[in-house]
């Protein structure tokens, strides 16, 4: 019996070969989505899932409330310490720097090293990083040691044993090579190639346990066994009002700390300042969701076409049952039919798997892989998804089909497909609803992206060559050096500053007149040059801009952005005074540096983050970036002039720059990324939606053909037969669109709230997403309706 | 073997209810040949269905081989048809997707026969009706006569004691309606209870009883032969 169904199953799928492919190229199209998102999903994840104590590892995150709100990933450098002394639940601490770039010299080989930091020893305890050689007890343990990864000891010292090796940072700083660990996996929410010392920052007097307002470094803490994290967060409290109350009342501040579980970091942050750009569960939820949509798409096609066939399979039920078939053989029969479409589709959908990874790999910028030998789940997965997208596409058809009564089939009075014909408009509707909401949702990424590239910045983000790595001789002798920058050909104006737009923050507590002592206010800070506003194309509203002519100017006076003087009610801003105390004890002094101009307001930080007052100090002794601005002709040939003098001032730093716009925009990347991945998610929805809208219409055409051909013979036009047959399906599409629209636009509405400067969703983008879909639709349909309405009414006639 | 009282078939549409079947009260005996004949739309196929069990009586009641089947399920129903009941058909029904061979197999399937047995019964039937050497063809590769003969096979395969023929001749001509009236002769010959639906007086003439039909009433049974019992 099984092999006469297996028969029955194979000789439809040669004969319809049209029908079959549509069914099988889309639920292969579907599955391949779907298990790729699986793939991606559970790389998202497995983030940190490696660490051996994953489940007692919490990091210390706070809230700071002065002036500004601040949440971040950050905690006070003397915290992580003190917990472990004052709390016997928390048994080790790690304190761990953002990975920055250096550069990193051994004997001739100079490179720009991306991704070393700082960390303490107990890194090694909390964390499971395996050491190739060294010792995990005491690698980090002394100040000038540095741990690296078995690619950068394979890099820097090919086969010699890496231990107790030289390398010398910044070529100021000589480490010494105490342990190699493996490459850090992927998975891992924060990664690193080199790892300095904590103990260094002490030598180097850069970090004090006494000073408790430094944030910069991210801890984490390891809790014991029988610890309660809840119950450790309850206390915390206490804590910071033991060792900061004080300080807090007097700048009338509040500080709450909270615990973050390890395994929730990649997928649950969202922080300015993270040590990684993260994940985020929204997303993984929603692709998952888009995915499994395209798999319901084509399962719909499946349903559908197997429905509207069903005038051929009628007789064979009738037949089947007027021979004694129950129903519940024949729902058997169908059901494996579709098994078999279905598992025909996952072999193909394993090939288009393997075509679409390294595409998908891409464009999420990860190395994701779809290895059955190292990832036998994904072989359950398929059959599992095969077995899935079989039954729930094939069970309709089988009770659909097996409910034909054997006497009406065999009177002929199953007409075909007219039965059922509004249970398959309902699913075209609503495959159209998911592809134009997918399109929807795509043009607004698009064209939010493209607003935030073309938004005025408030300075001129074109040509400029940004040069960080300024050193302390550079410093002193920034004058001449700008002075011999000016003088290259190709260069227009050249400043500095500490932090360059898109490229950090700097963020501190200050006291401008007129508010008490305990009421600061928090303010991002720029430390620049007298050149910097200018050169940047910023523009100074009212006052003066830094001169080097007034030599006070740097210790005198500030510039606030339009926004401060907007927050602090300063309605003539030139002239207020910020109120700075310096010193301890006796030598305590009050010190008042006044605004001298306000500069428009512009974006340091991406379009997400609304813009905050500023303050900008004039300091040579922070500047640590070149920003230079050069004509936009002779591109390569002002580079080889900058990169030339560049080495007489530093010859043992490779040259190294970025243009300004790319930095800027890449802070777009996620959302670039985003925007891909619906373009193409919208585009295979499309293509499966319009396979199946294609077997209906030539479904349609097929069945009607002796309908078409007596109204031709009755003096129908080409066209009026193509109107016909066309609109059928094409008004569904603009159903499907009415449906589509307030979906779409109440979550691309939110989607477009994560951004503090946004566009509004203009009602183009429906009309047009809902022409794209209709002419899609259309294109489709009439294609088929041509072929129908081209044909000699003749043969049409005869066919029956 | 079968016996109705009253036997009633309503068609209910929106506006119109139709009679197809009006109080019919007929016996046939175990071996028995039987036709109905009858003008276009007298109900001649109605009773064919509902005798076969392929559709219910609105009422009355049908006793099938001494069963009250009128009230059966489907499943019920389709289990005393499949062993009992073998249906030829005016457009013989056959499935396309399936060879001759595996069509004329379908209703053992359903009985559960092994492989073996019914490889063997096949090829007996296929013998006795003469259409062995089309056994790997499909359907539309061979003529009308034969598809019909292949049906006729189909329906004789599980050995039924009843056939019912609805039309058998009407899509095939002269020559080889000849031969299918042949061949269903020939079956009763050997001891098969038949029922026919015919419009041709020729053919009925192969009956030993003629019922005739209209508007959903027997008018006239004549008795044409001698019962062989």
């Amino acid at each position: 019996m099984l092999k006469n169904y297996l028969k029955i199953a194979f000789r439809n799928l040669k004969r319809y070969k049209g029908y079959s492919f549509i069914n099988i190229a889309g639920l292969a199209i579907g599955m391949a989505v779907c298990v790729l998102i699986m793939i991606w999903a559970q790389d998202e994840l497995s983030y940190d899932q490696f660490h051996e104590k994953r489940d007692r590892v919490y990091r210390l995150i706070m809230d700071i409330q002065a002036g500004i709100n601040l949440h971040t990933p950050l905690s006070l450098t003397p915290a992580a310490k003190a917990i472990v002394r004052d709390f016997p639940e928390v048994i080790n601490a790690v304190r761990i720097s953002r990975p920055s770039r250096v550069t990193m010299k051994y004997e001739d080989k100079v490179f720009q090293e991306e991704m070393v930091g700082y960390a303490e020893n107990s890194i090694f305890d909390i964390f499971t990083f395996p050491f190739v050689s060294g010792d995990s007890k005491s690698a980090l343990e002394t100040a000038y040691s540095i741990v690296i990864t078995e690619s950068m000891a394979k890099k820097y010292f090919g086969s010699e044993n890496p231990l107790g090796k030289i390398l010398r940072i910044d070529n100021e700083q000589d480490y010494a090579v105490t342990g190699v660990v493996k490459d850090i996996p992927q998975n891992s929410h924060f990664t690193f190639n080199m790892l300095r010392s904590f103990e260094t920052l002490y030598k180097e007097k850069d970090v004090n346990d006494d000073r408790w307002l430094d944030i910069r470094f991210y801890s984490y803490l390891l809790l014991d066994k029988q610890a309660d994290a809840g119950e450790l967060e309850q206390k915390l409290p206490a804590f910071v009002d033991k060792y900061m109350g004080q300080l807090l009342k007097a700048i009338g501040g509040s500080l709450k700390f909270f615990l973050q579980p390890l395994v929730q970091i990649h997928l649950y942050s969202d922080f300015e300042q993270d040590i990684s750009v993260n994940g985020d569960i929204a997303y993984v939820i929603l692709f998952s969701g888009i995915a499994l949509f395209i798999l319901i798409i084509a399962g719909i096609n499946f349903i559908n076409l197997s429905t509207a066939r069903s005038a051929t399979r009628a007789k064979e039920v009738g037949m089947r049952k007027t021979l004694g078939a129950v129903r519940s053989r024949l729902i058997g029969q169908f059901l494996g039919e579709s098994l078999i479409y279905s598992y025909l589709a996952m072999i193909l959908s394993v090939v288009l798997l393997k075509l679409f990874i390294p595409l998908f790999n891409g464009l999420i910028g990860r190395e994701l892989s779809a290895n059955f030998i190292q990832a036998p789940w994904l072989i359950a997965v398929f059959m599992g998804l095969a077995a899935f997208i079989g039954v729930f596409a094939g069970s309709y058809p089988a009770f659909f089909l097996s409910s034909f009564q054997a006497v009406s089939v065999l009177k002929g009075r199953i007409k075909a497909g007219a039965s059922n014909s509004r249970f398959r408009r309902s699913l075209v509707v609503f495959q159209f609803a998911i592809s134009v909401a997918l399109i929807i949702g795509t043009l607004t990424v698009y064209k939010q992206i493209v607003f935030m590239k073309n938004r005025k910045l408030g300075f001129d983000k074109e040509y400029v060559i940004v040069i960080s790595g300024m050193n302390d001789s550079m410093r002193k002798s920034y004058r001449s050096i700008r002075n011999e920058l000016m003088n290259l050909p190709g260069v227009v104006d050249v400043g500095a500053s500490d932090i360059v737009p898109s490229r950090g923050r700097l963020v501190a507590p200050f006291l401008p007149e007129g508010f008490a002592e305990n009421q600061v206010q928090t303010m991002d800070y720029l430390d620049v040059d007298a050149h910097y506003i200018p050169a940047m194309g910023m523009e100074i509203a009212t006052g003066r801009n830094f001169s080097e002519d007034f030599g006070t100017d740097p210790d005198e006076s500030v510039i606030i952005n339009e926004t401060a003087a907007k927050k602090f009610g300063w309605d003539d801003p030139v002239g207020k005074k910020f109120i700075f105390r310096t010193g301890e004890g006796s030598d305590r002094k009050t010190i008042n540096m006044s605004v001298i101009g306000v500069v428009k307001d512009f974006h340091m930080r991406s379009l997400r983050e609304r813009i905050e007052p500023l303050i900008i100090f004039y300091d040579y002794s922070s500047l640590r970036s070149f920003s230079i601005r050069i004509a936009s002709d002779n591109i390569v040939h002002t580079m080889s002039l900058l990169e030339k003098k560049w080495n007489e001032f530093e010859p043992n730093k490779p040259f190294n720059y970025l243009f300004l716009d790319d930095a800027f925009d890449s802070q777009y990347r996620g959302e670039e990324k985003f925007r891909n991945i619906t373009l193409y998610f919208s585009l295979l929805a499309i293509f499966i939606g319009c396979l199946g809208l294609f077997g209906l219409a030539s479904f349609t055409a097929e069945q009607r053909t002796k309908e078409i051909g007596i109204r031709k013979v009755l003096g129908a036009t080409n066209l009026n037969i193509v109107y016909l047959i066309s609109k059928e399906y094409t008004w569904l599409v603009l159903l499907a669109n009415i449906i589509a629209w307030p979906v779409a636009y109440y979550a691309m509405n939110r989607w477009l709230q994560n951004f503090a400067y946004r566009i509004n969703i203009g009602l183009w983008t429906f009309l047009l997403a809902g022409a794209l879909a209709f002419i899609i639709a259309l294109l489709t349909v009439s294609f088929q309706a041509i072929k129908a309405a081209l044909a000699n009414p003749v043969d049409s006639l005869r066919y029956e | 073997m079968i016996n109705t009282k009253n036997l009633t078939k309503i068609y209910t549409t929106e506006e119109v209810e139709t009679t197809a079947l009006n109080n019919i009260n007929l016996e046939i005996q175990q071996g028995e040949y039987a036709a109905i004949m009858g003008p276009s739309g007298c109900g001649k196929s109605t009773l064919l269905n509902v005798l076969g069990m392929i559709d219910n009586p609105t009422s009355g009641e049908y006793n099938f081989l001494g069963e009250e089947v009128s009230k059966y399920s489907e499943r019920q129903r389709a289990n005393l048809r499949k062993a009992n009941i073998g249906f030829v058909f005016q457009s013989f029904n056959l499935i396309d997707e399936l060879t001759v061979f595996e069509n004329i197999e379908l209703p053992l399937l359903y009985l559960g026969y092994s492989a073996s047995q019914r490889k063997k019964r096949v090829h007996e039937v296929m013998e006795q009706i003469g259409i062995m050497p089309r056994k790997n063809h499909f359907p539309q590769q061979i003529s009308g006569g034969e598809q019909q003969r292949v049906a006729v096979a189909r329906a004789i395969v599980a050995k039924p004691k009843l056939i019912l023929a609805d039309e058998p001749t009407g899509n095939l001509d002269s020559a080889h309606g000849e031969e299918v009236m042949k061949l269903i002769g020939e079956l009763h010959e050997a001891g098969t209870t038949i029922f026919m639906v015919t419009h041709s007086p020729d053919y009925a003439e192969y009956s030993q009883r003629i019922v005739h039909l209209f508007d959903g009433h027997i008018v006239s049974e004549n008795i044409q032969k001698e019962f062989k019992i």
